[in-house]
């Protein structure tokens, strides 16, 4: 339903920006079958040449930004058979219907498309499909209707994501609190606050996980780390934090008050290393090591689970989780590491776990129509989540 | 007596940890001293990723995306190696990048050394784009505007200028890429290079994260993978250039079967010292 | 003043960001170039500057610390400065760089991953324990791929590879799965979240 709203709104705008060929390529076949005749490119043909391809259409290729044309023919009908049996069509070019033609690409027989990605945007170009026989023959197409790429300020191919990005953007709006400060439980944030909450004999630290900034658990870590400060500020003081990240580093600079976090390398595995030696010395009382990481995250949680402190883990990467289970007290898998920082915040944020709630009960319910479409047969349902190709 | 023994047995799980790294360094170093290889049943995924390369006609390109250093070497390097010697025994051409600043020397001296051996010329059958940072930003960019993110190749040649790297566009311009990676790239190139640029993708990955990518080859976001020194083997065995990975491969398995010992001792002695804690004398 | 111009250059960003991912046009290929090209900017500057700092840290530990502290430090700030003048001279095979970075730098990078061999075993004996239902059931499967991986549990039982395959195309697969869905969506709340401010490292939520 919110597809097809959703199409509605930007319907307008999808047809102001579509070129004058965006109906699908059979579509195209019939109406080029109806235009008239234009003049055939005067090539040299001998008798045993090969019937031409038929239906020579040009298109300018959907959802790009332009310099691309797709070229679809009507094999020609020696393709197997008789004297001049096809050997390969050779498709040409050129700036005007009178030529000169130059050769673009050689394929082989059997082929009934081309997608020539050598055109510039805002050129008109003439194609020609030269079928060649086996015995050295050949014959060519008619000159194909003028072809002009063009950019499309709107890739229709990712509507669906358009929509599943609404839907979500709709289920945050709408699930801005919980309703009558109803608490939604997060087992894992639950036990970290508990954690947190008491007193330790050593420092705790914390540790942003090792990716780059483009991983979402780097993201989620630091926002973690903001209730870690918040949680242990009465019991254990600012937690000693190691990056290993330059921009998490940079962040969490931003995020401690009172001293700057240690930059120990940007090699993850120099970095779990030093990391080691300093939890040894350190002997931490609570040890968190939360974020993107890859084998490296083994290596952190066994040297927390050495220095003897409780040991939190998780990572977004799920093939290294299995070694944190059997490492650490507590470990955070999947969703709960983008979770534990805005269910633990105090405010806003804690609907957060209502919001995942709502979305997974629609992906859900989206599944089980997939696979009841799936055995019905029905092929459209599937076509919806489709992005098409670039 | 018995108790004695569920004693001993007991006393095991407090052992030093030391011993334990004694007995994994000779399961690893012994079975490599005593060079042997097995046959092994490739699997599904091997098997569709070596028929990915060994489909590769003359003159197409393959984009490499290499994430590795000697650490991660051991099961990587030997991907690299037989993936490159196929690709040009197949006369087909390669663009390398790397994704780990501290692999681009290791990498390139590799790769340098089997194109000189197949008598490939730098910058007709291959280029080596070097490092940028930011995984998803190089992967993007290779998509929409490889000049902006590589203007220059790694040994300071400008990209234009090579035969092998003047036109570069997109993805359009490789028949397949490659990626061979240790690290969370992989997972960027399913999201970007995949996911969004529909860039038809092989993969080859350390084998901790080989299982979490069965998915992507369910769901065909993948067309092939191997993970590990296993899967390696795998390929190199598909590919008939026995090698590295099916050697080191009995190392591997006498590590494993270590492993399952480790694990049932560590059980009997678990057990046996809850008998004790229970048993009255 | 600049916080303040935080969340809507946030705001922006992010939304063009995302917005350029519908847009084919040639304008939203230059958005998203020039977003990209500010993206491995900001990480090759964060990159110095997270060396700067590491620098800092070593010269402030060679400052206060004890003799035997001092050590590991200098050792650092020296080997640094060693890469450093040598990368001044060229990079390949044939130089102090290559020599370096083929002698030093290689072994000691897979010596430290090879510990991860050595940690691992150690964790199984001390971790896999069959203390209850869910425990044994990880056991076996772990027991069951570790023997399927190598050629003598092929050779010992025949048929544990296909049970192993079942293990991980099935069970592993469908996990996977779950978690891949679950993370993806609460990603994309992450995002708009930090995108609008509500929370985040951008300094939205800070209590």
């Amino acid at each position: 339903m919110t597809r097809i709203a959703l199409v509605w709104v930007l319907l307008p705008s999808v047809i102001a920006s579509q070129p004058f060929d965006m109906a699908s390529p059979v579509d195209s076949l019939n109406a080029t079958t109806q235009m008239p005749a234009a003049a055939t490119a005067d090539f040299p043909s001998d008798t045993l040449a090969p019937n031409p391809v038929e239906s020579l259409v040009v298109l300018d290729a959907p959802n790009d930004a332009g310099g691309v044309i797709d070229l679809f023919w009507t094999p020609s009908l020696d393709e197997g058979l008789g004297k001049a049996t096809v050997g390969g069509y050779e498709v040409l070019r050129a700036e005007s219907p009178e030529g000169p033609f130059l050769s673009l690409v050689t394929l082989g027989p059997g082929t009934d498309r081309f997608r020539d990605r050598t055109a510039f945007r805002g050129t008109p170009y003439y194609y020609v499909v030269r079928t060649n026989s086996q015995s050295g023959s050949h014959s060519d197409s008619r000159v194909s209707q003028a072809a002009l790429s063009k950019s499309q300020w709107l890739d229709t191919n990712r509507l669906s994501v358009m929509g599943g990005i609404m839907v979500i953007l709709l289920v945050l709006l709408v699930t801005r609190r919980l309703p009558d400060e109803q608490e939604w439980l997060l087992p894992a944030a639950r036990t970290l606050t508990e954690i947190l909450s008491r007193r330790h004999q050593g420092p705790t630290v914390y540790i942003p996980g090792t990716a780059g900034f483009g991983d979402m658990g780097t993201i989620a870590s630091l926002t973690l780390l903001e209730q870690v400060l918040r949680l242990g500020e009465r019991e254990t003081g600012d937690p000693i934090v190691y990056t290993s990240d330059p921009m998490a580093h940079a962040l969490a600079s931003e995020l401690l008050p009172r001293h700057t976090p240690d930059f120990l390398s940007p090699d993850p595995l120099i970095f779990s290393l030093s990391f080691t030696g300093e939890a040894l010395r350190q002997r931490p009382g609570v040890g968190v090591v939360v974020g993107g990481m890859g084998a490296e995250a083994f290596l952190l949680s066994e040297a927390l689970s050495r220095s003897g402190g409780v040991a939190v883990a998780g990572t977004t990467d799920i093939g290294e989780t299995p070694f944190l289970v059997a490492t650490c007290d507590l470990t955070l898998i999947g969703e709960e590491i983008l979770l534990a920082g805005p269910v633990l915040a105090p405010g806003g944020c804690r609907a957060a776990g209502l919001v995942q709630d709502r979305l997974k009960l629609l992906v859900w319910i989206l599944i089980l129509v997939g696979v009841a479409a799936a055995k019905l047969g029905v092929s459209w349902y599937v076509r919806l989540f489709s992005t098409g190709g670039e | 007596m018995r108790i004695s023994y569920l004693g001993l047995l007991a006393s095991l799980s407090r052992i030093d940890r030391r011993i334990i790294y004694l007995l994994v360094a000779c399961a690893v170093a012994l079975p490599l001293l005593a060079a042997s290889t097995t046959r092994l049943i490739p699997a599904e995924e091997s098997q569709s990723f070596h028929r990915a390369i060994a489909q590769l006609a003359e003159g197409e390109t393959v984009l490499l995306a290499v994430e590795y250093n000697a650490g991660t070497a051991f099961e990587l390097e030997p991907m690299v190696v037989t993936l490159v010697e196929e690709v040009f025994s197949r006369n087909a051409r390669m663009v390398v990048s790397c994704f780990d600043a501290q692999g681009v020397g290791l990498v390139e001296e590799t790769i340098a050394e089997l194109a000189a051996a197949s008598g490939k010329t730098y910058g007709t059958d291959w280029v080596f784009l070097g490092y940028r940072p930011s995984a998803p930003g190089v992967i993007i960019s290779l998509a929409t505007a490889p000049y902006a993110v590589f203007p220059r190749d790694h040994r300071g040649n400008s990209l234009s200028d090579l035969p092998l790297s003047s036109s570069l566009s997109g993805y359009a311009d490789y028949q397949l890429v490659a990626v061979i990676a240790s690290g969370t790239t992989a997972q960027d190139w399913v999201i970007y290079g995949t996911g969004r640029f529909h860039a038809p993708i092989i993969v080859g990955l350390g084998g901790g994260i080989g299982p979490t990518f069965q998915s992507f080859i369910d769901a065909r976001t993948i067309t092939g993978l191997i993970a590990g020194l296993r899967g390696a083997a795998e390929y190199e065995q598909l590919a008939g250039r026995p090698a590295e990975a099916l050697r080191a491969l009995s190392a591997q398995s006498t590590a494993h079967v270590l492993l399952v010992l480790l694990i049932v001792v560590g059980n009997a002695s678990f057990f046996a010292a809850r008998w004790l804690e229970r048993t009255p004398y | 003043m600049l916080r303040a111009l935080t969340r809507p250059l946030a705001i922006l960003l992010g939304g063009a960001a995302i917005l350029v991912y519908f847009v084919p046009h040639q304008a939203g290929q230059w958005v998203e170039a020039r977003l990209v090209d500010w993206l491995v900017l900001l990480q090759a500057a964060a990159l110095v500057a997270g060396i700067l700092a590491l620098i800092r840290r070593q010269l402030a530990r060679v400052r206060s610390g004890s003799l035997s502290q001092r050590i590991y430090p200098m050792l650092m700030l020296g080997s640094m400065a060693a890469m450093l003048i040598a990368g001044l001279f060229g990079t390949t095979a044939a130089t102090a760089f290559g020599a370096l970075y083929g002698s030093v730098l290689q072994p000691i990078q897979a010596s430290m991953l090879s510990l991860l061999a050595f940690y691992m075993a150690s964790a199984v004996f001390r971790s896999f324990r069959l203390t209850s239902a869910p425990a044994t059931i990880l056991l076996i499967s772990a027991l069951v791929v570790l023997l399927a991986r190598i050629p003598l549990g092929e050779q010992m039982i025949p048929r544990i590879s296909v049970f192993a395959t079942w293990i991980i195309r099935g069970p592993n697969v469908a996990a996977t799965r779950g978690l891949w869905i679950g993370m993806g969506l609460a990603a994309v709340a992450t995002a708009f979240r930090v995108i609008l401010g509500v929370q985040g490292p951008s300094g939205g939520g800070r209590s």
